[in-house]
């Protein structure tokens, strides 16, 4: 059966005047911004361990997963 | 962290049975997204909201926080490269209720939403996740290793090899 496809809603232009959060800016990259992250892609920081993100893991344990 | 430590906790996809309306994270656009667009955007598959529901001892449920996944793609305009996209992850929001500021709810939040990118990534290939940060949430993404983004000061990108270490620690004691 097809899916049912219901019209998107979005915030009308007086509600994004309310936005007080970020405003993401969405266009393409020059090379040299490319290059860059590429480079941080090829060089990723390490994710470390630390008491707060074991406390963060523990916390997380908690949550049933139901998605 | 008495009052999340005292909570049952789900992560759900948001569903029209979930109370948006009663949510407050006390940043307007946070909270006009989750009551009016999200719904929306997770039937129709343009991001998908999860909802962490937190029911108290007297069983009164609240959503205490939430975050949003969508696909982009960074590309290069001068087409310099002959392989020029990057796919990644934006994380188009999260947040937590305004009465469980300090009780770690965004990390864990956080630490949930990089588990499916995690898991996506298995399946699917993307080169990381990016976000664009408010202030009072820009400490959180540094303690993950958020770094840099060519966008600018207000983004901020994470590898998704970074991604997968966050997913293994779960399986270490």
């Amino acid at each position: 059966m097809a899916k049912q496809f219901i019209e998107p809603v979005h915030l009308t232009l007086a509600e994004e005047k309310k936005v007080e959060g970020p405003r993401k800016i969405r266009r393409a990259l020059s090379s040299k911004e490319y290059e860059d992250i590429l480079n941080v892609i090829n060089n990723p920081p390490k994710a470390e361990m630390n008491d707060y993100l074991k406390q963060v893991i523990k916390e997380s344990r908690r949550i049933k997963i139901v998605v | 962290m008495d009052a999340f430590a005292g909570m049952d906790l789900r992560l759900e996809k948001l569903n029209a049975l979930h109370n948006v309306l009663s949510f407050d994270c006390q940043a307007v656009y946070l909270n006009d997204f989750l009551q009016k667009v999200a719904l929306s955007e997770t039937l129709n598959d343009i991001s998908l909201t999860y909802v962490l529901v937190g029911t108290n001892q007297n069983g009164s449920e609240n959503i205490i926080g939430y975050f949003a996944l969508e696909a982009e793609i960074l590309y290069d305009r001068e087409k310099t490269h002959g392989y020029a996209q990057i796919p990644v992850v934006h994380i188009k929001c999260l947040a937590r209720h305004k009465a469980l500021r300090g009780q770690k709810v965004g990390s864990v939040l956080m630490y949930q939403a990089l588990h499916i990118v995690a898991q996506a990534s298995a399946l699917i290939g993307f080169a990381g996740v990016h976000l664009a940060f408010t202030l009072e949430g820009k400490s959180l993404y540094e303690r993950f290793k958020f770094g840099e983004h060519p966008y600018g000061e207000h983004n901020m990108f994470l590898p998704i090899s970074t991604v997968r270490e966050y997913a293994d620690f779960d399986t270490q004691d």
